[in-house]
């Protein structure tokens, strides 16, 4: 992959390593996220663990182990996880396989989704596989070349392999993170540059396998009934829904003020997956509006990154990191909102959840790192150590020149 | 790769704005539907932030009062029982708020907030202010109502729990000073508490109803006291005069209507008087003559003066009232139901508050007064915002008709054998009329309506006591002690 011949214009001499907006919009949501955990697991940390602060101390301490991988991921050359991108795969595929099995994965809320480290201490396989795959797929496909619209050599080993992990999630059952999985396959695939319609096929093979895990789990057909008349069900699966619509009417438009919802006592797993709601009642529109334009610039800068990422396994691993991250957030959003059917979902960086975030935050810091290889940085940092940008060359940087690079990447 | 990128942020862009829309349709268009769906419990513990407004009498002295707690939530506390049913109670969570409590909600609550001070603790999210509301009540007229019935129960031999019912009102302007409902309960066990399920239980197992307001929703026959309004009818009409004479049988009975013999010992007369005059009749209260007098009417015309006198209607109240009537939807009004309707048997039905609005109509020559218990509503900063909502509802006679039916109310209480003799008030002339009305169970409802002082009334009042008997001898002397209370508390 040749990026070396492109035309490389000097920078501002400050200009920071790494993409700046990009770690400003992830920390911003952090932070959002540990105010609104505490303020949403104060009366079930009360009522439940005796200590209104038990969850916030717990968030502080994943957030602190998130931030430490966030350092690494940005650290790191983002080239060291090709050598274990296929061993990242193969122990997230066990683990998943492992969960599924009684006494070694531990179940909750009638799903086997965890592995019990400890007492306070459970990480989640799919969590991890989310990454692996991503790292795996990257690689791979980077090295297919044109190969890649080949059905049988490339897009149906990559069905395949999408396909096993899908299927190993929704028998803890885990719909949603299935849905985040397949989505952001299906998006890195587009982007590494695949026939439409072997993608349409996927979709379609996607969506087949969705309408039989819906035959096999009665309640995922009465949430289905309960998206579609919330009202008519709010005792039973329309529950949720109405609560959260509730929230959304009592926030209205400047919110009911920090610390004063009122639907977190009704609301199912207020600081988890109905975290959105409790926000959007505290911080009313305005705040809710100001979470999504922070997840927009994420996803903004994110793929911002990949465009100018310097080879093709760094560009699908940024687009894989940031469609995963923002399709997390949309269905969040968009389950709290009534325009999706429900499913559990974390909202990336605020709800609460170790093995979410730290992963989350590793992810960001392997995008910060491909940021920081993005060769006009370098050249900006190589200059910023000797002397400033010359002045009339200032106005010719920047995206002018991803014409060239398109045309360049399109090339092989 | 890169274009394909592009397409991708686009989608993004597209999908994250459709969204947002979203929220914009439910925090901001909807919010408004969402926040009043009466399925949402959360509109009511927002209620109970709401620093609630206190209810006073006329005088100012409290009748609810409030409890704010540290964690922010408002309790109204309650005092006076007798005023349980009229006040009502705020409860929180399930079981909502009934009487004024309901009513006024509105204004309690601080929902009305036009005013700065409202709309500025709105926006900062400080607890928002409700507005005070001063009743019509008067305390003292009150406490005495309550005494007089507790007096004369035990005076006549009827339990203490009868049930009973009764108002005073002034009739120049329809305040009412004072309402009892009995059997009435504690409020203070249900009224601004979450658990009360079991005081609910409990006021449930008071025999007769103690959460019935009596005096708006008590429907029964009037009995005699329903020849006011025959009485009037007949004046105003002009087919009667008060000295139209009854003679023999006609005064006597027995009385034949198709079929149906209304026997001579519903004449009342007083030992060895055959004959009466229209005045005595009313006096003594002489059914046989009343029958003839409602035959005579002719049904359209005594059903268009029950109308004119609001039977039938809904009366606008602070509460909820119940329609009285002379009708009863099914039942035939023949001539049977005619006669007996006259004289306040038959199909008639009527609230006390009616009964006392019949009262006041004769008593403020021929105009009803708008029934109101609220006199004024005060905003925290003290500017009136409403309240006194004081007019009138009809016009059903006119001012001769209501001094003549005057005069023989007069005579009730003051006259010969008069049956209302026990209302007398030293010093002052009372007009009145008593009722004793058949109900089908062993003993009769007494009823006794009245004003004072009868040449310009400053209170009219309505008595029942079920299954009290003669009127003459249990309501009326309660309602001659409202009275004295309310003139002597009286501006």
């Amino acid at each position: 992959m040749a990026t070396e011949t492109r035309v490389l214009t000097p920078a501002h001499a400050l200009r920071p390593r790494f993409d700046a907006w990009l770690l400003v919009s992830v920390l911003a949501l952090a932070g959002i996220g540990v105010i609104m955990v505490y303020s949403s697991s104060i009366s079930d940390a009360f009522q439940y663990y005796g200590s209104p602060t038990f969850f916030l101390k717990r968030e502080l301490v994943w957030m602190i182990a998130g931030l430490g991988a966030l350092a690494f991921g940005a650290w790191l050359p983002y080239r060291n996880w090709l050598k274990f991108s296929g061993v990242f795969a193969g122990v997230s595929v066990l683990l998943l396989g492992a969960v599924l099995i009684p006494h070694i994965g531990s179940s909750s809320h009638g799903a086997q989704r965890w592995f019990q480290l400890g007492s306070s201490l459970s990480v989640e396989p799919s969590e991890l596989a989310k990454i692996a795959l991503i790292l795996y797929m990257a690689h791979w496909l980077s090295r297919k070349g044109e190969k890649i619209r080949d059905f049988s050599r490339c897009s149906m080993p990559f069905g395949i392999m999408v396909g096993i992990v899908c299927l190993l999630i929704l028998k803890q059952p885990d719909m949603g993170t299935a849905i985040v999985i397949v989505l952001s396959m299906l998006i890195v695939y587009f982007v590494a540059g695949a026939r439409l319609d072997h993608l349409f096929l996927g979709a379609s093979a996607a969506f087949l396998l969705a309408l039989v895990a819906l035959k096999f789990e009665a309640y995922r057909g009465a949430r289905l009934a309960a998206w579609l008349d919330p009202w008519k069900y709010s005792h039973g699966a329309g529950y949720h829904t109405v609560q959260a619509l509730l929230a959304l009417g009592l926030g209205g438009l400047t919110g009911v003020g920090l610390g004063n919802s009122q639907q977190k006592y009704y609301l199912p797993a207020p600081y988890t997956d109905s975290i959105f709601a409790v926000s959007a009642e505290e911080l009313g529109f305005l705040g809710a509006i100001a979470i999504i334009g922070l997840f927009v610039l994420f996803a903004y800068r994110g793929f911002r990154v990949a465009r100018y990422a310097p080879d093709d396994f760094s560009r699908l691993l940024a687009v894989g990191i940031t469609a995963t991250i923002v399709i997390q957030a949309f269905i969040n959003v968009a389950v709290i909102t009534a325009s999706l059917p429900f499913t559990g979902v974390p909202l990336p960086f605020i709800s609460f959840g170790g093995s979410s975030l730290v992963i989350s935050m590793l992810a960001v810091g392997i995008l910060l790192n491909i940021s920081s290889h993005d060769p006009q940085r370098r050249l900006a940092a190589t200059e910023s150590d000797t002397e400033a940008a010359p002045e009339h060359e200032a106005g010719n940087n920047g995206r002018q020149d991803g014409r060239a690079r398109r045309s360049r990447s399109r090339g092989h | 790769m890169n274009r394909n990128i592009r397409r991708l942020a686009v989608v993004f862009v597209v999908v994250f704005g459709l969204i947002s829309l979203d929220l914009v349709y439910w925090q901001v268009i909807d919010a408004g539907n969402l926040n009043s769906d009466p399925r949402n419990v959360l509109l009511l513990e927002k209620n109970e932030r709401v620093l609630r407004g206190r209810i006073f009498d006329r005088n100012g002295i409290t009748l609810v009062g409030r409890r704010v707690h540290p964690d922010g939530f408002v309790q109204p506390v309650y005092g006076d029982p007798s005023l349980a049913q009229t006040i009502g109670y705020h409860t929180f969570f399930r079981f909502g708020a009934v009487g004024l409590e309901s009513s006024l909600n509105p204004y309690l609550s601080g929902k009305t907030g036009t005013s700065l001070q409202q709309t500025y603790a709105s926006w900062l999210h400080r607890p928002v202010l409700g507005d005070d509301v001063y009743l019509t009540i008067d305390d003292r007229v009150q406490r005495a109502a309550v005494t007089a019935i507790q007096t004369e129960l035990a005076a006549n031999g009827l339990a203490a729990d009868t049930p009973s019912a009764a108002i005073a009102l002034n009739p120049q302007n329809g305040q009412v000073l004072a309402m009892v409902s009995k059997p009435y309960f504690d409020p203070t066990c249900i009224g601004g508490q979450f658990f009360v399920g079991r005081c609910v239980r409990n006021i449930e197992a008071i025999p007769g109803h103690a959460f019935v307001n009596r005096v708006t929703n008590g429907l029964y026959p009037p009995g005699s006291t329903f020849k006011t309004l025959t009485l009037s009818a007949a004046i105003d009409t002009g087919i009667q005069s008060l000295s139209s004479q009854y003679r023999g049988t006609a005064a006597t009975g027995p009385f034949v209507v198709d079929g149906y013999t209304i026997p001579n010992t519903a004449n009342n007369l007083p030992p060895g008087t055959t004959s009466a005059d229209l005045l005595h009749a009313f006096m003594w209260s002489d059914n046989i003559v009343f029958a003839q007098v409602g035959l005579k009417l002719g049904r359209s015309r005594f059903i268009d003066y029950a109308h004119r006198f609001m039977l039938g209607h809904r009366i606008p109240f602070d509460l909820p009232v119940s329609v009285s009537g002379v009708l009863t939807p099914g039942e035939r009004f023949d001539p049977v139901a005619l006669a007996t309707s006259a004289f306040g048997q038959g199909n008639d039905h009527v609230t006390p508050l009616q009964m006392a609005l019949i009262a006041s109509t004769i008593a403020d020559g021929g105009r009803m007064p708008r029934p109101i218990l609220v006199k004024s509503i005060k905003t925290p900063s003290g500017s009136v915002v409403g309240g006194d909502t004081s007019g009138t509802l009809a016009n059903p006679i006119n001012g001769g008709t209501a001094s003549q039916v005057r005069h023989a109310m007069v005579e009730v209480v003051n006259g010969y054998y008069g049956s209302g003799f026990e209302a007398k008030i030293p010093g002052v002339t009372v007009a009145g009329k008593t009722g004793t009305a058949q109900t089908g169970n062993s003993a009769p409802d007494a009823w006794f309506i009245s004003f004072a002082p009868a040449q310009h009334p400053t209170v009219a009042v309505a008595v029942v006591v079920e299954g009290g008997g003669e009127g003459a001898f249990v309501a009326s002397p309660i309602a001659r002690q409202i009275m004295q209370a309310a003139l002597q508390y009286g501006e």
